[in-house]
């Protein structure tokens, strides 16, 4: 689900890309290179043969892409430099660091190695000047903390439910321990009524065999607990046969 | 006559306890279940008065027969005959509908005594 918003706004940049272009009478050649670059991303963004966490981070490379490219087709207006705080909300929404620091990553790349290289390809000169250094620690930082809020709350969101998951296991181990607890009273308590009615029916030998089932199965069940800590002896698994057949012989 | 089914799991309980409750004239045993499913398919089929019936068990356990033959068949009277005690699930299984809960251990003249009270 939060693949294929991100998926779609990279679709949103491809046509913004085309009309921001087409506006400014780039080179048909620049405008398809930008387009194509970003496109790619996208693509294999979708391709099933891609793993699931290579398929967000090449989304999210789409998206800084897109947004390096939009700066640059629209001549580097500070105005698109904010395409970037929006690359950072999406990337984000994954709840993944990864994803997140791919994009902080481009930017820093951007902002200190490539705009230092090329500024007028970063950035507007009649809107910066000759300050595109301060320009881009400035873009850099507005973009960085215009995305905090959502990352923020990514990461609230992934410790709620990381603390939900544990809460879930614990409970369900709680279960499994309740459930093997009365399975192991039941299973002594079983032999030991047998043998208490065997003697009713003046079956002392019997009473006698059930006595020793009783002694065995409790400590094959003590035995299990000291040994692995987790004995399972719910009646409808061969573990339990296993005791049974055990108790049998 | 008084027509029982038993259900447990362990068949050497259910062999001796059919084996002294059938000493009785008065009573005879229409069938006897390994698990809550074989349970629920012989009181469908034999209806008999009383089911005597363990907790637990494979399949589906002595819970789910109970509220099954509570509301699907209320004129079987349903004997809880558990290992566990009174206090445990005695209250809760009378709750949800059966008519005695004995603990496994109870003599067999008086788990037949009791058999006969539920009816009486």
């Amino acid at each position: 689900m939060r693949h294929n918003v991100v998926l779609l706004f990279l679709c949103l940049y491809i046509f913004l890309l085309l009309a921001v272009g087409s506006i400014n009478y780039t080179s048909t050649s620049n405008i398809l290179t930008v387009v194509l670059c970003t496109a790619l991303y996208a693509a294999l963004a979708t391709s099933e043969k891609v793993t699931q966490p290579l398929r967000q981070g090449l989304a999210v490379l789409g998206l800084a892409t897109g947004s390096s490219g939009l700066i640059y087709l629209s001549g580097g207006l500070l105005i698109a430099h904010l395409s970037f705080a929006l690359a950072l909300v999406l990337a984000a929404l994954y709840q993944e660091k990864i994803t997140y620091l791919v994009v902080l990553s481009y930017m820093i790349f951007y902002y200190f190695i490539f705009a230092y290289i090329n500024p007028l390809v970063v950035f507007n000169a009649s809107e910066v000047g000759k300050e595109t250094v301060r320009w881009s620690i400035i873009m850099f930082f507005l973009n960085a903390t215009f995305s905090l809020p959502s990352m923020m709350a990514a990461y609230f969101s992934t410790l709620t439910t990381k603390t939900e998951l544990k809460m879930n296991t614990l409970l369900s181990n709680a279960a499994l321990r309740e459930r093997q607890a009365v399975e192991i009273h039941d299973n002594i308590v079983q032999n030991l009524v047998i043998a208490k009615y065997k003697l009713e029916d003046d079956d002392v030998a019997g009473a006698n065999i059930e006595l020793d089932l009783a002694l065995r199965n409790a400590k094959i069940i003590v035995d299990g607990l000291i040994e692995g800590g987790h004995v399972n002896t719910l009646r409808d698994t061969s573990s339990n046969a296993d005791l049974t057949k055990l108790g049998d012989s | 006559m008084i027509r029982i089914c038993i259900a447990d799991d362990s068949a050497n309980l259910v062999e001796l306890l059919k084996k002294f409750i059938e000493k009785d004239p008065n009573l005879k045993v229409v069938g006897t279940a390994s698990n809550g499913d074989e349970a629920l398919s012989i009181v469908a089929t034999e209806r008999p008065d009383v089911l005597l019936l363990d907790l637990s068990m494979p399949v589906s356990d002595g819970f789910f027969v109970l509220d099954k033959v509570t509301l699907q068949f209320p004129d079987v009277s349903t004997i809880v005959l558990s290992g566990h005690s009174y206090a445990l699930y005695g209250d809760v299984t009378i709750g949800r509908g059966a008519k005695k809960y004995i603990e496994k251990g109870l003599s067999l003249k008086r788990i037949v005594e009791e058999i006969k009270d539920v009816l009486a």
